[in-house]
């Protein structure tokens, strides 16, 4: 684990980006934003205990939102590959880190269907 | 002018100052950093040598790693683990070192074979009447075969210690009576250069101040070599610092990293890791088919297994050094190969009395081998290097730094490549160019 600090409206990591590491917040707050061409969507402001970028650890895919600091705050980065390593040499540990993972993608997926399934049932509300 | 402005200004002023800062201070660090890697080169061979000694070592280290077990205790187990295995490799290579009667027994065979073969083949060319080989016989083996005669002549103590064990010393039993009628042969030899015709008068082409000044003292020797070996003290100083570094010295470097420029860095170290392990798996397996390669070639060739397998993997270990391991085989080989009796073949045909011929046909083959087949592709799959490449690296290591220089060639060009091809992706990747 890392220890890294990050000063009012400094970028932890940009959208598009290659993913490498899952950051957990000790101190401040996170905004996951998403930048279009005019404008800025807030997903979410993330506050200390959270964490953010799991799907680093997962695959390599680019990162799906911009994660920036809000205020001076203070994370513990975990890189993909020591997660890896975490595997064979603690599996126990290894083994609650991606179960947390696993359940929080589950939720997020969960609140996603039931955001589409809104906006599918306000769509096709027949006209009178 | 506002308040606010006037903080952004010198938050602006701030930030300029930070830059030429730390400008200013990396590049008084790095002209730091290039005096002192000058003024202490002679260190970072042993630094290098102890640091791959620790990357060698971490795959045990991590077999040792277990929950309950506190790090320390880990590294020392693997420690103790090790060293018990090079303690009873060491003790079973010792048994198969020859003694000092084995090696003077050794010394006058080769010699007395030496001579014999020489002898034959002088015999033969006189009979070809052919007047270049003659020549080529007097001008220039003559003198080299009197120069091998000189390096292998027993000295007066050795002579003495000779004739001791012939008769049975040390609780031993005697030396067969051929070996004694070679002792004998060996001492008969006389030169086999033709005396050059000189003037009464003439001189000695070096004077002796000359090669008194040329010829480092006793004192200077002793003085080189005790810094040598102080210098090299931190080879295995380093290997067990790193060996119970617990990834102290990775998050160190990582820290001064600006947060920018964190996961790349993650990335291009981790890419490097992988591919030194890449090359010191491909450089083991390189190693193992050369040992196992000249092994077999020398069984076929009737040399005992025991013999052969010592040959193959002094050989295959010294691999790891580009052609040492073939001088070494080649020494070793035909060495044998010229003092061997009874040889029995597995291969029909072959005469046993051209051992040392065909040992030399083996041990070049094996090289042919090694460069065309095993150094190419499984070297050079192992760390994506092109073959030429490899070739090149090797011989421009040797110009640059010898002997030093050809064993540290690829593993250079692998982390140059690696670094500079993840690093430019990861850049572009990550935006920054």
């Amino acid at each position: 684990m890392f220890e890294r600090t990050y000063e009012t409206d400094e970028l932890i990591f940009e959208e598009g980006q290659p993913g490498a590491a899952l950051f957990l917040i000790l101190d401040g707050k996170i905004a996951i934003e998403i930048y279009r061409e005019s404008s800025t969507t807030r997903l979410a402001v993330l506050e200390r205990g959270a964490f953010f970028g799991e799907m680093a650890l997962l695959d390599e895919t680019p990162r799906s939102a911009t994660a920036r600091a809000l205020e001076r705050a203070r994370t513990l980065a975990l890189y993909r590959n020591d997660l890896n390593g975490l595997v064979y040499r603690h599996p126990r540990t290894a083994c609650r880190i991606y179960r947390s993972l696993a359940t929080m993608i589950g939720d997020r997926l969960r609140s996603t269907n039931e955001l589409v399934q809104m906006k599918i049932s306000v769509e096709t509300v027949p006209l009178e | 002018m506002s308040n606010g402005q006037n903080f952004e200004e010198k938050e602006r002023e701030r930030k300029v100052r930070r830059k030429v800062f730390y400008l200013t201070f990396a590049t008084l660090a790095l002209i730091a950093a290039g005096f002192l890697i000058w003024k202490l080169r002679g260190l970072i061979l042993p630094i290098i040598v102890g640091a791959l000694l620790a990357f060698l070592f971490r795959p045990v280290k991590d077999r040792f790693n277990v929950r309950w077990l506190p790090h320390e205790l880990q590294v020392l187990s693997s420690f103790v683990a090790i060293g018990l295995v090079l303690f009873f490799a060491f003790n079973t290579l010792r048994k198969h070192i020859p003694d000092e009667e084995q090696k003077l027994e050794f010394k006058v065979r080769l010699t007395y074979k030496l001579n014999e073969k020489y002898r034959q083949f002088v015999a033969k060319s006189a009979e070809g009447k052919s007047n270049p080989v003659t020549s080529l016989v007097d001008n220039e083996l003559g003198p080299l075969m009197d120069k091998i005669n000189q390096a292998l002549k027993l000295t007066p103590e050795e002579r003495d210690l000779f004739l001791k064990y012939c008769a049975g010393y040390n609780g031993k039993p005697p030396i067969e009576n051929k070996f004694y009628d070679y002792f004998r042969a060996n001492q008969a030899t006389t030169k086999y250069a033709i005396p050059e015709k000189t003037s009464p008068g003439a001189m000695s082409p070096t004077p002796p101040i000359a090669a008194a000044q040329v010829q480092p003292t006793a004192a200077e020797e002793g003085t080189s070599l005790e810094s040598k070996v102080s210098t090299w003290m931190l080879a295995p100083l380093i290997f067990v610092f790193l060996g119970f570094d617990n990834g102290q010295i990775r998050r160190f470097f990582i820290g001064l990293v600006p947060n920018r420029y964190f996961e790349l860095s993650l990335t291009v170290l981790d890419r490097l890791d992988d591919a030194i392990g890449r090359y010191l798996r491909g450089t083991l397996m390189e190693c193992f088919l050369v040992g196992l390669s000249l092994t077999l070639g020398l069984i076929l060739l009737g040399i005992p297994a025991g013999v052969a397998v010592a040959i193959g993997v002094a050989a295959g270990l010294l691999n790891a050094i580009p052609y040492l391991g073939t001088v070494i085989a080649l020494v070793i080989g035909v060495g044998y190969g010229l003092i061997a009796e009874n040889i029995k073949s597995l291969i029909p045909g072959l005469n046993p009395n051209d051992l040392a011929l065909y040992v030399l046909i083996l041990v070049v083959l094996v090289r042919v081998l090694d460069d065309f087949v095993f150094q190419p592709f499984v070297l050079g799959s192992a760390v994506n290097v092109h073959p030429l490449v490899v070739v090149i690296a090797v011989i421009g290591g040797a110009l640059i730094m010898g002997l030093w220089g050809m064993l540290f060639a690829i593993p250079t060009v692998v982390v140059i490549k690696t670094a500079v091809a993840t690093f430019f992706k990861e850049l572009k990747a990550y935006r920054i160019i």
